[in-house]
C-alpha cells in the first residue's frame, strides 16, 4: 500500500512538471501595423531671372540699323525661365500689348525659346499675342529645366516714332493631363 | 440582398465623385511676369546714289545748243536720295564748295526734286540752290525708304563762262523736327 501511494506522488509531481513546462512554452505575442499615406498632388513651380529687359535705339547708332533691319533684337537668355513639375506640364505666354506713343500691335513682340521641349514653334521667333499661347511642354515632370529666351521687336520707319514702349509678358505653367 | 445591392452602388458613386473631385482640384499652375522696354529715340537716314554727275560740253555737238538755251541740263535721277525717318523731318540742300576759272555765281545751280509727294518750297521744278540751307522736302511723320530722285541744270552765259572745269559740291542734310 505505501508503494502504491508512493506511486501516486511521483505520477502527480511528474504531471505537475510538466504542466508547468508546456505554461512556459505558450510564449504570447501579439502585432499591430501603422500605415503611412502620401498624398502628392501634381505640383509645379515657375522660376524666372533676367525679367526685365530694356533696349534704347540711339540715333546715330544702333537705330538707324535696326529700322533699315525692319527689327531690333534684345539680349539673349533674358529671360530665363526654370521649369518644375512632377507630371505633365504646359508653359504658356501672353502679352499685354505695348502701351507707349502709339498702339503699337502687340504681334510686333516676337519670343523665341532655346531650352528644350519648345512647342509652338517657339523654337523660333514667333510673335507673341494677348491671348494664351503654348510655347513649351511635355509629358513628364521635370527639375530644373532651363527656358533661355529671348525678344525680338519689330520696327518700321513710318510707324514707330519716337518713345518709350512697354509690354508685358505673363508667362504661366501648369501642370496638364490625367 | 436587395439592401446589399443598394449600399454597394452607394458606395460605388461616392468613391467616383471623391475620386474626381480630388483629381480637378489637383492640378497645379504657377505665373511669373517678364516686362520689355524699348526706347526709341528720334531717327533718320539719308541715303544716296548716282551722286557724282559729270557733263562735258563738246564743241560742235552740245555745246553750242546749251549756250543757245542758256543752259544745260545734267541726266535726270541724279543723285537720288533716300529718306527713312520715324517721325516728322525736313531735307534741306546747300552749296558747300565752287571751283572753277572764275566764280560763278551760286544761283546758277539750279535743282528740281520729282519725288511726288514731298517736295516743298518750290523745288519740283528748277529752282537756284544757295550757299545756305534750303528745304527741299518735308514731311509731318515717318517715312520709309522715300526716294527723292534729283536733276540739276547749270545756267550758261557766252560772255561769263569761260572755258575750264567748273565744279559745285552740294550739301543734303535729313534732319527730324517738330515735337
Amino acid at each position: 500500500m505505501k508503494k502504491g501511494t508512493h506511486a501516486i506522488i511521483w505520477s502527480f509531481l511528474i504531471i505537475f512538471v510538466v504542466s508547468c513546462s508546456i505554461v512556459h512554452a505558450a510564449d504570447d505575442s501579439e502585432e499591430q501595423v501603422s500605415t503611412v499615406t502620401l498624398t502628392i498632388h501634381p505640383s509645379c513651380q515657375l522660376g524666372i531671372v533676367n525679367q526685365d529687359v530694356t533696349a534704347t535705339l540711339v540715333k546715330d547708332s544702333n537705330s538707324e540699323t535696326a529700322f533699315d533691319a525692319g527689327y531690333v533684337e534684345f539680349e539673349p537668355d533674358k529671360p530665363t525661365l526654370i521649369v518644375d513639375s512632377n507630371k505633365a506640364w504646359k508653359l504658356t505666354a501672353k502679352s499685354s500689348g505695348f502701351t507707349g506713343p502709339y498702339s503699337k500691335q502687340s504681334g510686333d513682340l516676337y519670343l523665341k525659346d532655346t531650352g528644350a521641349n519648345t512647342a509652338g514653334g517657339f523654337s523660333e521667333y514667333k510673335a507673341l499675342s494677348t491671348s494664351e499661347q503654348e510655347i513649351a511642354s511635355y509629358n513628364k515632370g521635370v527639375s530644373g529645366e532651363s527656358h533661355p529666351c529671348q525678344y525680338k521687336v519689330l520696327l518700321d520707319w513710318e510707324k514707330d516714332i519716337p518713345g518709350t514702349y512697354e509690354a508685358t509678358i505673363t508667362y504661366t505653367l501648369s501642370t496638364s493631363g490625367a | 440582398m436587395k439592401k446589399v445591392a443598394y449600399s454597394l452602388v452607394l458606395f460605388l458613386t461616392l468613391f467616383l465623385v471623391v475620386n474626381c473631385a480630388c483629381i480637378n482640384a489637383a492640378q497645379d499652375s504657377d505665373e511669373q511676369v517678364s516686362t520689355i522696354t524699348l526706347v526709341v529715340d528720334p531717327a533718320c537716314q539719308l541715303g544716296i546714289t548716282d551722286e557724282a554727275v559729270t557733263e562735258t560740253l563738246v564743241r560742235d555737238a552740245t555745246s553750242e545748243t546749251a549756250f543757245d538755251a542758256g543752259y544745260v541740263e545734267l541726266d535726270p535721277d541724279k543723285p537720288t536720295l533716300e529718306v527713312s525717318s520715324n517721325k516728322t523731318w525736313k531735307l534741306t540742300a546747300k552749296i558747300t564748295n565752287s571751283s572753277g576759272p572764275y566764280p560763278k555765281q551760286a544761283k546758277d545751280l539750279m535743282l528740281k526734286n520729282t519725288n511726288p509727294d514731298h517736295v516743298v518750297n518750290g523745288f519740283d521744278v528748277y529752282k537756284s540752290l544757295a550757299r545756305h540751307d534750303q528745304e527741299i522736302a518735308s514731311y509731318t511723320s515717318g517715312v520709309r525708304g522715300e526716294s527723292h530722285p534729283c536733276q540739276y541744270k547749270v545756267l550758261l552765259d557766252w560772255e561769263k563762262d569761260i572755258p575750264g572745269t567748273y565744279e559745285t559740291t552740294i550739301t543734303y542734310t535729313l534732319a527730324t523736327s517738330g515735337s
